[in-house]
């Protein structure tokens, strides 16, 4: 499945009143806004300890009076997982360096607030917003670290299907720009930029959810967790129990694929496409239908989560014989599509094959399991299974989770293999 | 009393001659009374003068590498009896009772056509015919082996090239075969004078033959026995019994060992060999990796026939993978 980019390498800031924003001819010239706004977005950077050399830009603003920031967690990403590895710093205006310290994060929602010794500084207050599409908004930010810039772009909702709530800004983010603010004219902000697909399609996060983090650090009676990592494994179960809950609940619907049928859609939130390919040089015919969900969650360098697809392939033949058949149908399940990651952030994969039945249908099943190194009891799983004892005619299905804990991983597969027939 | 000698010469080549009273020479020189075709036996390496009672005195006639009796040692004169055997250079010479009892003979089919006369093959001697038996052995094997892994790369693939794929397969095993066959029988040229190119293609083509047909067969035993820890063991001795039988097998054509020692050296080899693969794949096995390893054979069977477990048989099976990544977790 392909992601979004985020936006690493990036910061801009402004403020909001829960006032509607109406898509209307502007009166305001962007350079306006941008000499209003520009003092409070900065560019952080978190540099690796030994070689003094920085390792990500990203941008930020400022959200309170006494020097919190608000980024996004991708770009204190290396900072958390490795705290002995690396420092994280904020850029002023000026281009003076000034230690920061990480006070909280949303990593669902891709949110970092950090602490600076920065008093008495003009922010951009957070509070809720409505935006009409097609409003014309504006985002700061340190594009591939070539100094603050502004991009004019135009607001375009919430995204559908999308269980984590992301807006759709169609303007031309870049890479360094991810934590900084997209504002209205106004100064209110809207959202945090976060990724791009290029092509000026980009996503921000809704300033609602940062507003969320800043009363959840600002409470009194908080338990700060042991360390940030602890934080954040425990925020990852927390999402992937209620993100799962709903999926193959109650009636598990199925979809026909040649002689068989296959679970489909297990919750309102996934996307299914199906596809079709025939061709001559091929003694095979195949159909594909594949659903997936649009969330993921960045954890830390190739590592996501969050991430659940179902994969059904149907594969037949007019022209081989079964031996010959089966060998294909060998190499076809054998194809490896699981998702990659390093050594110290996952363990190696651990594999277990049976030939398992359900009512009535025999089938290959192989799972593999790997697990979170350093968020705690969280596994990604890949379930294959191949359909077995028809001549002429296979289907090959894969279901894949990323960051569930294992109750989950028994569940869900279970339920899958139950409604294979 | 007479006795009876047998001269079993380093190729295998086996003469047996009567001593009636006359003193008799051995040796390579064509003068000799009995001739051998060794290149460690003098012209004329020894004389055998049998006494009348059953014994014949064995004496050595200078000779280059003497007369080794049944202890190992090197001696000049022996007297031997009906039992003994003894080594002159690498010729055996076994002493036989005439009164030895001997099992009856096997009755043979008769020729389908009656009228047909004797084929000529019967009066051909008998170094002749196993030449013939090893060359034809050779190269059924080999056209077999070729074929069977023709026919296997075709199975097992199943894109519009198969056939040139197969044909590519099959020539890339009979150049390897040939190779291995070559380098063996110039082993054998240089140790027992002949090249035995033919035997040692035999035997090369049995072993393939039947490792292609052990991995076949490995192949079902991992789709009925999934995750099993036969499978792993019995592959490995498997492995290691063909390749055991392949080196004492070159050596029965390639060297004048005995027997036994053949075995031995078979044995040791495939050990050695083994001990490396399996050292290599430990060591490997460690190391970290992002991409699940899994068997993935699948095979054409009815339902009926395919031993399965149930999803809870299976999910209960999946909770010790998960301790086991727990622990990978730990390090």
């Amino acid at each position: 499945m392909r992601h979004p980019n985020l936006l690493l390498v990036s910061a801009a800031a402004l403020t909001i009143a829960a006032q509607p924003i109406a898509a209307q001819e502007s009166n305001v010239a962007t350079s306006d806004v941008f000499r209003h706004y520009a003092d409070r977005v900065v560019k952080i950077q978190v540099v690796e300890t030994g070689s003094a050399a920085k390792a990500t830009i990203g941008s930020g603003f400022f959200a309170t009076p006494d020097g919190e920031l608000v980024t996004n967690y991708h770009v204190v990403s290396k900072l958390i997982n490795s705290p002995d590895r690396y420092r994280a710093e904020m850029i002023d205006l000026a281009g003076a360096a000034h230690p920061v310290r990480i006070l909280g994060v949303d990593v669902v929602d891709d949110l970092a607030l950090l602490a600076t010794e920065a008093h008495e500084h003009s922010f951009f207050s957070l509070g809720p917003v409505k935006v009409a599409q097609g409003a014309r908004l504006y985002s700061l930010g340190h594009p591939e670290d070539l100094g603050l810039s502004i991009v004019e772009g135009t607001y375009n909702g919430y995204l559908p299907h999308a269980r984590q709530p992301r807006l759709h800004f169609t303007g031309a983010l870049n890479h360094g720009m991810s934590g900084g603010p997209t504002i209205a004219e106004d100064g209110h902000v809207v959202g945090i930029n976060v990724a791009t697909e290029g092509e000026e399609l980009s996503f921000l996060v809704p300033v609602e959810r940062a507003l969320a983090l800043q009363r959840r650090v600002s409470t009194p009676d908080s338990q700060p967790p042991a360390t940030t990592l602890a934080q954040v494994g425990q925020q990852l179960r927390d999402y992937q129990d209620a993100y799962l809950r709903d999926m193959f609940a109650g009636d598990v619907k199925t979809v026909a694929l040649g002689p068989f049928h296959v679970p489909t859609e297990p919750a309102s939130y996934f996307r299914c496409w199906a596809d079709a390919s025939r061709r001559k040089e091929m003694p095979y015919e195949s159909v594909t239908h594949r659903c997936s969900t649009d969330d993921y969650v960045f954890i830390a360098g190739d590592q996501s989560s969050g991430v659940i697809s179902l994969d059904h392939q149907l594969i037949s033949t007019k022209t081989l014989n079964a031996t010959r058949f089966y060998s294909l149908y060998s190499t076809i399940f054998r194809r490896d599509n699981t998702p990659g990651g390093e050594e110290e952030q996952v363990t190696s994969w651990r594999c277990k094959t049976e030939n398992v039945r359900n009512a009535d249908t025999p089938m290959r099943a192989v799972l593999c399991l790997r697990r979170y190194r350093k968020l705690g009891t969280l596994y990604d799983a890949v379930l294959k299974v191949a359909v077995l004892g028809h001549k002429d005619v296979g289907l090959v299905s894969t279901l894949s989770l990323s960051g569930v804990t294992f109750e989950n991983v028994q569940r869900l597969t279970q339920r899958y293999l139950e409604h294979i027939s | 009393m007479s006795v009876v000698i047998e001269v079993i010469q380093p190729d295998g080549a086996r003469a047996r001659h009567r001593l009636n009273g006359a003193a008799l020479t051995l040796g390579r020189a064509l003068a000799n009374d009995i001739i051998v075709d060794d290149p460690y036996v003098d012209a004329t390496h020894v004389r055998l003068t049998p006494d009348g009672d059953g014994t014949v005195i064995v004496e050595d006639l200078e000779s280059v590498n003497g007369i080794v009796a049944n202890d190992a040692r090197r001696e000049s004169r022996i007297v031997a009896r009906a039992g003994d055997t003894l080594r002159v250079g690498r010729t055996t010479i076994r002493f036989r009772d005439p009164n030895e009892s001997v099992a009856p003979a096997l009755v043979d089919q008769p020729p389908v056509v009656a009228t047909e006369p004797a084929p000529a093959t019967v009066s051909v001697p008998r170094a002749r015919r196993r030449l013939v038996t090893e060359t034809s052995l050779g190269l059924v094997l080999f056209l077999v082996v070729m074929a069977a892994y023709a026919f296997n790369s075709w199975l097992g693939d199943s894109s519009r090239s198969s056939a040139s794929e197969a044909t590519s397969v099959a020539l890339g095993v009979a150049i390897a075969l040939s190779v291995w066959a070559g380098l063996w029988s110039i082993a054998s040229r240089v140790i027992v004078h002949r090249f035995h190119f033919m035997g040692h293609l035999a035997i090369a083509s049995a072993i393939v033959l039947m490792t292609l047909l052990w991995s076949l067969m490995e192949t079902w035993l991992q789709f009925l026995m999934p995750d099993s820890a036969l499978d792993g063991v019995s592959s490995f001795v498997v492995i290691l019994g063909l390749l055991a039988v392949l080196v004492a097998a070159h050596l029965s054509l390639a060297s004048t060992m005995s027997r036994r020692r053949q075995w031995r050296v078979g044995a040791v080899v495939a050990a050695v060999v083994m001990a490396v693969t399996a050292l290599a794949a430990l060591t490997k096995d460690d190391s970290f990796s992002d991409v699940p390893k899994f068997p993935a054979v699948l095979k054409p069977l009815p339902p009926r026939f395919i031993p399965a477990k149930s999803i809870s048989q299976f999910e209960n099976a999946t909770r010790e993978m998960k301790d086991e990544v727990d622990q990978l977790a730990k390090k």
